[in-house]
């Protein structure tokens, strides 16, 4: 790579969306402004956004192939500038085998998208843009922070855009439905902007110096959150009630995004009222924050209140779990009933990492990724035929593979990803949570099965229902096949998911090392083995 | 120092703000005649003056700000540090809507050399406050700085509203002055003082009549400021006043109150502190819970805005129970992200106004997002600073000011503190949600922000923008070093 993008690549990831509407915004003030004219059309920011985020994917999938060392452990292409000492913000973003395969899935999906909504978005062609671009700026750089409130920085900053990208474009529903959206997400990342407070006061009480990284490294300042648990346990969490209610402030952000069942209220509604597009950009951005969030902060900063909290979290997840199938089952909009298994998938995600395993680990980042690419093109099936016929209720479809074979034969693929098809990617997901899961209570175990099979069960119908079977309504008999440009960009997702269904090798041999470290800082008896050899004045 | 020396004790701030005043009347009575003619260069020329005041206002404080000067017993004012940082917020804060006000007056065809003038006036009563080391001083300023914004809150009389307004403001002054002085009456019996540094040996709060002075001056204080259960008069004033003269009671009027409540604990009463912990804590969390619950019913921005500003006094009131200098210094930094915040968003109620007619209900802004962008986005902006979104101003001035709370150990109270700000995140974004998710209800008129609101609305952007990516929580030390060793030998007596 060139000397500009040595040792500075996931910066040019994270901020070459975000600039490149930036700029437009500039150059677009500067037109109105000098030549009174309606400054760049929409369709020029459209084919611009276009590029810049295939230039990132190009980029971030360049990276990943040449520089990014499998057998390492630890972190890669780290960058670290202090940014704000005095509170202990520094810009430190970094890479591991976590976050690596969501970044290339949401590099991958964002031009895609961009891609299948292309004649859709009729009005605010250019707001709908500079949502998308920076909404996908801040995604990535949730994905990579390593310094606690930078994430929460850039957490913040996805939730005001999707904010917008709900509420624009869907009328007064769609309005209700961003309220919705903000109260529940406003409060739960809140609640995480305190506990981050609290936690840079007990590390600074502790340490001496503020700092807010999660691990030193080499332009840091000392020891980060995560290197010194010993002081950290003994200095600050001196009861666990103060670690419990930490581990809850965080909790609560990342179960309101994820989301978890008695704050899941926001999702079928901002799914059902925002553009295909915001939908599919917001299974694909918005979601896999949560879990990741769970995985990258929740976890390894509060072991024992998770270890404590696990039972509960899992019980909750398993309630919700079976909830939302069953809410999934009674939705007769086709897109409420997806946002509802959306939910019962994350769902099992999370108790698949609260079962603190490393095949739960491992599994729930296949088990992100692959939401990510089957929820999202599912989503994008959905919006090609709200093209077609502007409805979007389970009725108004059957026996749509005769005049569209194509389609039917890529939902089905897409289908079968989704529910956990051998040979496809949500297989591979599910058989390693699931080996997580067995490792704790039976009954847990019993409960996730059946939620897989749940969802299994009303993933087939939907699809029998709609693309088999008789063509019933006259409407559908006309329908137009997919176009070129359609079939591209559902191809280019069922591609991922085939190649993680068949050959899932490569992406778990980057993430085992990843999780590997993970373990040391989540299992508790490894994390109080270190406490018992090592002591406080170890630390500078 | 060469050349002339200057005693910190004379209240030179003040004395500027009065002279220029003066000049500013008598300008105005001068060109009375012609006033038609020549008007609009005059009052070019009367803006500028104005300006020109304060301007001088700030220069001379940022000369005082290195000169470590103290407090003296025998004087009654002084231009310390913490004087000289006050100066500077208010009068920055005041130049902004100087600037702000002559579109504004102009559209309402009002008469601007006595605004100015009444302005002026009010800051120079502001400016005594801030170095009074006396309570009789203290008490006037206060009048000199509120008896002004009656006649300003008045000044477009002929509106109904306005007039009503005015008529409250008095009658409100009017009860919180009596209130205060007669329990300085009351200290004064207590401890035959009034000076701070003879209050904070002689107080006694064991005595009953030190105590009822004390309450009584509190009570007072409390309802220049506009906290929850003496906080009646502020949302209808707020309302009924030109818009312009809201923007001045809610920043520059709120704010001196709280610097001045500062003054007061710092100098006169640190040895009170466990005594008006308790206090400053019910304050704070029934003005939170109040004042933000009453906003979210409001469908007048004006009135919205009130309301948040003194759901804002609720989470200042923690900086004075956590009574530490990292507290105080987070409580001044909190002070200018809000002046920048509120200054902004009432600068875009006035931008919209036109014809003499407010466009400050929330049904006014529907929509406008798709004709007004940049106004659109420097609202957004402003309301999501005062919602203390990461990135903006807002968020590290309640991040310190957290900080510091959580440092002296009241955790409960901060969880408070974040419940009633998801409350306010929700009040702040409902005007994007108007403005951006809402059709036009009618066609706007062309309102068109001038060139000078424009720069000021843009200015407060940046600001906003500018100490959300690289603040600095311990500017006013920096301007003043002499600053952080005062507030900590204050706090730790």
């Amino acid at each position: 790579m060139g000397p500009y993008i040595d040792g500075h690549l996931l910066s040019w990831l994270i901020f070459m969306p975000g600039l490149t509407v930036l700029s437009l915004l500039i150059f677009n003030g500067a037109i109105r402004t000098f030549f009174g004219s309606g400054g760049i059309p929409g369709e020029v920011w459209r084919a611009l956004a276009l590029s810049s985020t295939s230039l990132t994917s190009a980029l971030a999938w360049a990276g990943a192939w040449s520089d990014f060392d499998p057998e390492h452990i630890g972190l890669q292409f780290i960058e670290h500038r202090q940014w704000m000492p005095e509170v202990g913000l520094h810009y430190f973003v970094a890479l591991d085998g976590i976050a690596l395969p969501l970044v290339l899935g949401v590099t991958t999906i964002v031009p895609l998208v961009l891609l299948a909504c292309w004649n859709q978005v009729q009005h605010s062609l250019r707001s709908f843009v500079f949502y998308v671009l920076l909404l996908e700026t801040a995604v990535l750089g949730v994905l990579m922070a390593w310094n606690v409130l930078l994430f929460h920085i850039f957490w913040q900053l996805a939730l005001v855009l999707v904010f917008f990208l709900i509420g624009s474009w869907g009328g007064g529903r769609g309005v209700r439905a961003a309220t919705r959206f903000l109260l529940m997400t406003g409060f739960g990342s809140f609640c995480m902007g305190l506990a981050i407070l609290v936690v840079a006061q007990l590390n600074l009480n502790a340490a001496g110096f503020p700092n807010l990284d999660l691990i030193a490294t080499s332009g840091g300042l000392g020891p980060g959150l995560l290197d010194h648990p010993v002081v950290t346990m003994k200095a600050g969490f001196s009861s666990a009630q103060v670690e419990m209610g930490l581990f809850v402030g965080f909790g609560l952000a990342f179960a309101s995004v994820l989301p978890m069942v008695p704050l899941h209220l926001w999702l079928p509604g901002a799914e059902q009222h925002t553009t295909g597009g915001g939908r599919a950009l917001i299974t694909a951005l918005l979601l896999p924050l949560g879990p990741y969030g769970l995985i990258r902060l929740c976890l390894p900063l509060f072991p024992s209140a998770a270890a404590a909290a696990a039972p509960y979290v899992m019980g909750l997840a398993l309630v919700g779990l079976l909830y939302a199938i069953l809410l999934a089952a009674l939705q007769s909009d086709l897109v409420r009933r997806f946002a509802f298994i959306s939910i019962a998938q994350l769902s099992l995600v999370v108790i698949g990492v609260f079962s603190l395993t490393g095949q739960g680990f491992v599994g729930a980042v296949v088990a992100i990724l692959n939401h990510c690419l089957t929820a999202t093109a599912l989503f994008l099936v959905l919006s090609f035929l709200y093209d077609r016929r502007e409805v979007l209720s389970i009725q108004a479809f059957s026996g749509l593979a005769r005049p569209m074979p194509v389609l039917a034969t890529l939902f089905s693929i897409i289908v079968g990803a989704s529910l956990g098809l051998p040979l496809l990617s949500g297989f591979v997901g599910e058989i390693l949570l699931l080996a997580g899961i067995s490792q704790g209570s039976p009954v847990v175990l019993m409960g996730s099965v059946v939620g897989v099979v749940g969802v299994a069960i009303l993933l087939y119908v939907t699809c029998q229902r709609m693309i088999f079977g008789p063509l019933r309504v006259p409407e559908n008999r006309g329908l137009i096949d997919l176009d070129l440009r359609e079939r591209c960009v559902l191809i280019a997702l069922i591609i991922p998911m085939l190649w993680i269904g068949i050959h899932p090798n490569p992406v778990l041999r980057r993430v085992e090392p990843s999780v590997l470290e993970l373990m040391r800082f989540v299992d508790v008896r490894q994390v109080e083995a270190q406490s018992a050899n090592r002591s406080v004045g170890d630390l500078p | 120092m060469t050349g002339l020396e200057i005693s910190p004790h004379v209240p030179i701030p003040t004395l500027i703000m009065a002279v220029f005043a003066l000049t500013i009347l008598v300008i105005g009575v001068w060109f009375r005649p012609s006033w038609q003619t020549r008007g609009a260069r005059v009052e070019l020329f009367l803006s500028f003056l104005s300006l020109a005041g304060v301007g001088a206002c700030v220069i001379w404080s940022i000369t005082q700000m290195g000169l470590n000067i103290q407090p003296d017993p025998s004087e009654m004012f002084v231009f310390d540090p913490l004087a000289a940082v006050s100066t500077i917020l208010v009068a920055l804060a005041a130049g902004a809507i100087i600037l702000l006000s002559s579109t504004y007056l102009s559209s309402y065809r009002l008469p601007q050399a006595e605004y100015y003038a009444l302005l002026l006036f009010s800051l120079s009563g502001c400016f005594l406050c801030f170095g009074s080391e006396h309570l009789l001083l203290l008490v006037l300023g206060i009048e000199l700085a509120t008896l002004p914004i009656v006649f300003l809150v008045g000044y477009d009389f002929e509106r109904h509203s306005s007039s009503e307004a005015a008529q409250k403001a008095l009658f409100a002054g009017a009860l919180s002055s009596a209130v205060m002085l007669y329990g300085a009456a009351f200290l004064y019996g207590a401890t035959g003082h009034l000076d701070f540094a003879s209050l904070k040996v002689l107080l006694n709060p064991e005595q009953p009549l030190a105590l009822a002075g004390l309450a009584f001056v509190f009570v007072g204080l409390a309802m220049k400021l506009g906290l929850v259960p003496f906080h009646q008069w502020f949302p209808d004033v707020d309302q009924g006043a030109p818009t312009s003269v809201s923007v001045y009671i809610v920043v520059c009027g709120m704010t001196t109150m709280v610097l001045v409540w500062l003054r007061l604990i710092l100098h006169g009463l640190p040895e009170m502190q466990w005594l008006l912990t308790p206090v400053f804590l019910v304050l704070s969390i029934v003005t939170l819970f109040f004042a933000n619950l009453m906003a979210l019913f409001q469908r007048n921005l004006k009135r919205m805005l009130a309301w948040l500003a003194v759901a804002q006094l609720g989470t200042f009131m923690l900086a004075f129970a956590a009574h530490s200098p990292e507290a105080y210094s987070a409580l001044i930094f909190y002070l200018g992200a809000q002046a920048v915040g509120m200054t902004g968003a009432f600068g875009i109620i006035m931008t919209t106004a036109e014809g003499g007619r407010e466009r400050d209900r929330l049904e006014h802004f529907a929509g406008i997002a798709r004709h007004r962008k940049v106004l659109a986005v420097a609202m957004t902006v402003f309301m999501l600073t005062l919602a203390g979104i990461p990135g903006m101003a807002g968020f590290w001035a309640r991040w310190q000011l957290l900080s510091a709370v959580v440092a002296a150990g009241d955790l409960s109270f901060v969880v408070v503190q974040t419940l009633a700000s998801v409350i306010s995140l929700y009040i702040c974004m409902r005007v994007p949600i108007v403005m951006f998710m809402r059709e036009e209800l009618e066609v706007s008129e062309s309102f068109l922000p001038s060139t000078t609101e424009l720069v000021v609305l843009l200015a407060c952007v940046a600001v906003a923008f500018g100490f959300g990516l690289w603040p600095n929580p311990e500017l006013p030390f920096e301007w003043g070093e002499s600053l952080m060793g005062l507030l900590y030998f204050s706090v730790s007596g």
